[in-house]
């Protein structure tokens, strides 16, 4: 039986069952309130969100190849292609875009147009290195991970912070070979 | 510059427009995140009624904003004044908004003058949970006990407001019943005033 293609971003996202954005960026406001009122520090809060997207990321990634039947990517490009046009499209609802590819083809950035994360938010002085969304660089950095390439993920425009747009920077590190659970000659 | 274009920025985030409220994004975003809030949780806490409590103290400040989102949106900017008014407002509208359906019923307690139960078959944020036996009573559904918390409370009617698992015979899952036990000064009428009405009539009469 030939294997069967790809589905777009678009075509998951309706087929899936859906909520009301509103209760995610409500919901995820509380984790973030939460997280403040605990650790005080910003910086705690920025690295405490990363390895909540992180938990999420390496689970986020088996969900994502069920329903979006990829096959292996041939290079690191259509991995972000795959992420900014699948990924963020059927989880979030929302369409991304890759720029500024560097000459090796190792770095990247993921464009956000809109981000359902940062509705109604607005940082107040207190909290101005607070970087809001960073579940998501957890989220991207843990589902890579579980398909063997190590990255590093950071935020260089954040609209929260006054910029226009949000983005992220996506960096390969190294691709980690396929370890077996069993050796060959057993 | 690439990506630039779409979102407006705005000067003030009040002068933002709220949207229509028709977006959405996949249940199992919603419930990866829901279950992170409950293991973040559990690393905090040392014992499921003071993780109850957190759950539920996250779920107010949703319902909070809830309640001032939904009465901008749907009603107009006018709030419900009356017991009857508010509930069926948190069984139809809150439940419809955040859960796309209304509430499975709304019913009276018998026992108690002032207890009220929103029952659900199934409650979304627990779709994706399993309880291990150790956990005992404990009840995910305490986020959404604190949303209804957070709204009616802010609304005027200070309730306490706890999930529980009510067994069904012929279904495998328990089902849900939120149970809203309202506070003394709200009273037992249907049409009991919200506490907060001085304040309401001052509003009113600002926006003329």
């Amino acid at each position: 039986m030939p294997p069967a293609a790809p589905r777009s971003g678009e075509a998951i996202f309706s087929s899936v069952d859906r909520v009301n954005a509103e209760l995610f960026t409500l919901t995820y406001g509380a984790i973030v309130r939460q997280l403040l009122n605990d650790l005080e520090e910003v910086e705690e809060v920025n690295k405490q969100l990363d390895q909540m997207g992180y938990n999420i990321g390496i689970r986020l990634i088996d969900e994502f190849l069920a329903k979006s039947n990829v096959s292996r990517c041939v290079d690191f490009k259509e991995t972000a292609e795959m992420i900014a046009k699948v990924g963020f499209k059927m989880f979030l609802g929302v369409t991304a875009s890759v720029t500024k590819w560097d000459a090796d083809g190792s770095c990247c950035s993921i464009v956000l147009e809109e981000n359902p994360l940062v509705d109604f938010v607005e940082l107040p002085d207190t909290c101005q290195g607070l970087y809001y969304c960073n579940i998501l660089s957890g989220v991207i950095r843990g589902a890579l991970e579980m398909v063997a390439m190590k990255t590093e993920v950071t935020w260089i425009r954040d609209m929260l912070r006054g910029d226009d747009a949000y983005e992220l920077q996506v960096k390969l590190l190294s691709q980690l070979p396929e370890e077996y659970p069993y050796k060959d000659d057993e | 510059m690439i990506g630039a274009g779409k979102i407006k920025q705005y000067a003030n985030i009040l002068d933002k427009p709220i949207g229509k409220g028709k977006q959405e994004v996949s249940l199992s975003a919603l419930a990866f995140l829901f279950s992170e809030l409950v293991q973040y949780n559990q690393t905090q806490v040392d014992n499921i009624s003071e993780l109850e409590t957190r759950l539920e103290d996250a779920g107010y400040a949703v319902g909070a904003r809830v309640l001032e989102l939904l009465c901008h949106r749907e009603k107009g900017n006018r709030r419900e004044t009356r017991l009857l008014g508010i509930l069926s407002f948190v069984h139809s509208t809150v439940w419809k908004v955040l859960f796309g359906k209304v509430a499975d019923s709304l019913e009276k307690g018998t026992e108690h003058e002032d207890e009220y139960m929103i029952s659900e078959k199934e409650l979304l944020v627990n779709k994706f949970i399993s309880m291990p036996k150790d956990m005992g009573s404990f009840h995910c559904g305490a986020f959404v006990a604190g949303i209804v918390r957070g709204v009616l409370d802010n609304a005027g009617f200070p309730a306490v407001v706890t999930a529980h698992f009510v067994p069904v015979e012929g279904q495998q899952r328990p089902r849900t019943t939120i149970l809203i036990k309202f506070a003394e000064e709200v009273g037992t009428s249907l049409n009991s005033l919200a506490s907060n009405i001085p304040l309401l009539t001052k509003v009113w009469y600002a926006q003329v």
